[in-house]
């Protein structure tokens, strides 16, 4: 039995060694995708966002207040038209992505005591470009007040204090990364493999080898982009390594499963990439990562967790970004490991469909001995 | 010509995922969008308040926190441990703690603070607490201020009258379903250009036009419903042309063609050219900008962003879809869009 399994693991690292279709898309797309993303969210923090400003008041309190807001780290002061319809045409041409207008009675109304008044154009198309002129704005003026206030909101940031957008999005992203690339390149070998199976096997030797042999290829993947690319972009890392490691092995294992079941439909190589390729944002934005799951349909986001992703994401920030124990994240687990469950049941039970020929598509694909480009 | 095109549709019918990625596949797509930012309004998000004064004016305070749109005062805690690990299992998005002798504090006209821990782990939700907690308090400060004969310009010296340009309520939908839908175009694009065109008999720039036609007229198809479904069922706002965005997106299928092409006929292999089609297809929202700001990365990936056609598109669909920007603003954006249609000459000999 073992010698079968160790058969099993052999010929499949040959299989997947030896098909460079199959080496870009489980091994080498993971490393290009989080390299890339990663470093597009490398600056975390979009700072100095180009505003233009219209200063009607040209007075000493107008210049007092301009000085405030020039300090302020988000926002840039790029442009001093005389007129709307001048910065109007700014922000149209993308040059400016605010306008702060001060009107001509600014300082009459402080010389009165009287509230002043400022007004503000965001740029709400662009809604980080709003979020970030809107503090900008909003922190300069606070250093303006002169009596301390009855009831203050002392407001603390948890677990990502500058708000960072890779912090922020990065851990989801990389988890449906390495889901996406496993479903279609698990996908593409297990078509390849039926063509040269010849040796009859049980169905649980066979999936138990291939479990480890993706487990080996995984441990190594995770291994890096989860300490050194980790490392490298800064992202936080709050959970103890063991709860990490099985939240990320739970993780892997019900991906490779899925990827193992879902094979089974497939009856040639491009079907995995054809089915799987578009439904990335779906399934990133099923995870509630981006928006929160109160935004979006109930229904929506039950069945989204049929899916690895769905339950690992949430889980991987908690532990890792948020540093909850294993227990904390216990129903998320069981949730992954019930899934194992089934996806394995099904891939077992599930026979291999049989090998079809069609006109005009050759069943020895001569990509099998191809080298990359 | 004709006769590839007619061949291609022969083809198409033998192959089911072929035929599945050029019909059921973008509609399937389009319905998910659809359900999905049906109504995304981010309401009622969990929070938990621990009230360590348990007063009147406390309670007054959490029930104006209640009230706002997007918190809702889901839990209550004893204590900062049992909030926190309300926060880290998931179920509350943030913990709001009142002082004790809170009551006291604001009956005296003494200065006192309310203290907000926040999760920073999904911005849209922090933005979304932060910015109606900070009104509720502020607006809970003030009357008490006001009550103590302080005056309004010494307490808020300098009002923002905020006008929210483009997309006035915050909409979700109307900022990301413009976005995501025409990547579904750009993605079935490519998938269907590439199974046209790589690892396939007989080469010539006419057998090569017939083939992608079906792709080109089942995006187009598409193109139409999706628009359909953008500014009409789903409201998102159409300030500008709508004809400047129609040829914007097919400006986009002919780009992605193109691409796919070059692609298929660069490498002769089915799917390591979907493999990098469909990367490239992913990556372009990234670079588009849209989320996070371009001008924000570095160098060497602002000019990677130049290299996708979508990030011309996705200005062009912000700029007619919210902006409403003049006509001629959009033209230069079209012009760069053509361009990529010229892909293929880097590999004319391959034609």
């Amino acid at each position: 039995m073992i010698q079968q399994l160790i058969s099993t693991i052999h010929a499949e690292y040959r299989l997947i060694s030896r098909n460079s279709g199959v080496v870009l898309v489980l091994i080498f797309a993971p490393l290009i995708y989080s390299l890339l993303y990663s470093s597009a969210y490398a600056e975390q923090v979009a700072t100095e966002i180009p505003v233009a400003l219209i200063d009607h008041s040209h007075s000493h309190s107008s210049r007092e207040l301009i000085a405030e807001l020039s300090a302020s780290p988000y926002i840039d002061i790029r442009y001093r038209p005389t007129d709307m319809q001048a910065a109007k045409s700014l922000l149209f041409d993308y040059r400016i992505h605010g306008i702060i207008y001060i009107p001509d009675d600014y300082e009459k109304l402080a010389l009165q005591g009287n509230q002043r008044w400022i007004s503000l154009y965001l740029d709400a198309s662009y809604f980080l470009m709003y979020r970030q002129t809107l503090l900008g704005v909003s922190g300069a003026l606070s250093s303006l007040k002169s009596a301390t206030p009855s009831v203050a909101l002392q407001s603390h940031t948890l677990f990502n204090p500058s708000l960072g957008y890779g912090t922020f999005i990065m851990p989801a992203v990389l988890l449906v990364i390495l889901q996406q690339t496993a479903l279609m390149g698990i996908g593409m070998a297990e078509v390849i493999g039926r063509r040269r199976q010849r040796i009859a096997r049980s169905p649980i030797i066979t999936l138990l080898g291939k479990l480890l042999t993706y487990s080996t290829i995984y441990a190594l993947l995770c291994g890096y982009i989860f300490t050194i690319h980790y490392h490298i972009f800064g992202y936080p890392q709050s959970g103890e390594l063991w709860s990490v490691v099985v939240v990320v092995a739970s993780y892997m294992l019900c991906t490779i499963t899925l990827a193992i079941a879902l094979s089974r439909l497939y009856r040639r190589v491009e079907t995995p990439l054809i089915a799987i390729i578009w439904s990335s944002i779906p399934i990133l934005l099923l995870s509630g990562a981006s928006l929160p799951t109160e935004a979006f349909p109930r229904w929506m986001h039950t069945i989204g967790l049929l899916l690895p992703s769905s339950s690992a994401v949430t889980a991987f920030i908690r532990v890792q970004s948020m540093g909850a124990t294993l227990a904390g994240v216990m129903p998320e687990l069981c949730r992954l490991w019930a899934l194992t469950a089934i996806y394995a049941a099904i891939s077992i039970k599930n026979k291999v469909p049989e090998q079809q020929s069609l006109p005009g598509y050759p069943l020895s694909h001569k990509s099998d001995n191809h080298t990359l480009l | 010509m004709f006769r590839a095109f007619r061949d291609e549709l022969q083809y198409i019918r033998r192959h089911r995922e072929y035929l599945l990625l050029l019909t059921l596949l973008p509609m399937l797509s389009l319905l998910f969008f659809y359900l999905f930012f049906r109504n995304t309004a981010i309401e009622k998000l969990p929070i938990v308040v621990v009230d360590y004064d348990h007063s009147n004016t406390s309670i007054q305070l959490v029930e104006m926190i209640d009230a706002t749109a997007s918190v809702s005062v889901a839990y209550s805690a004893l204590d900062t441990t049992e909030a926190e690990q309300l926060i880290r299992s998931g179920r509350a998005y943030a913990a709001l703690i009142i002082p004790h002798d809170f009551e006291r504090y604001v009956l005296r006209r003494e200065p006192c603070q309310v203290v907000l821990y926040n999760n920073g782990t999904n911005i849209s939700t922090n933005g979304f607490i932060e910015k109606d907690l900070q009104t509720v308090i502020t607006t809970f400060g003030a009357a008490i201020s006001l009550k103590t004969g302080q005056s309004l310009a010494q307490i808020i010296p300098v009002r923002i009258e905020q006008q929210i340009l483009f997309n006035p309520t915050l909409d979700y939908a109307a900022y990301l379903a413009p976005c995501f839908m025409p990547m579904m175009v750009m993605i079935f694009t490519i998938l269907g250009s590439v199974m046209a065109t790589a690892e396939r008999k007989r080469r010539g720039v006419k057998t090569l036009i017939g083939r992608v036609l079906p792709t080109t007229i089942s995006m187009t198809l598409f193109t139409l419903m999706m628009v359909v479904v953008l500014f009409t069922l789903l409201d998102v706002p159409l300030n500008g042309s709508i004809w400047i965005i129609l040829a914007a997106t097919a400006l986009l299928i002919i780009d992605y063609q193109a691409i796919a092409i070059f692609l298929s006929l660069l490498t002769n292999n089915r799917h390591i050219a979907i493999s990098l089609g469909g990367g490239y297809a992913v990556l372009a929202f990234t670079f588009s900008g849209l989320t996070f700001p371009t001008m924000a990365m570095a160098p060497i990936l602002q000019f990677l962003s130049h290299l996708f056609p979508f990030t011309y598109y996705m200005q062009i669909m912000v700029e007619q879809a919210l902006r409403g920007v003049p006509v001629a603003i959009s033209i230069p954006n079209l012009g760069y869009m053509a361009l990529f249609t010229l892909v293929p000459i880097f590999i004319y000999k391959r034609l």
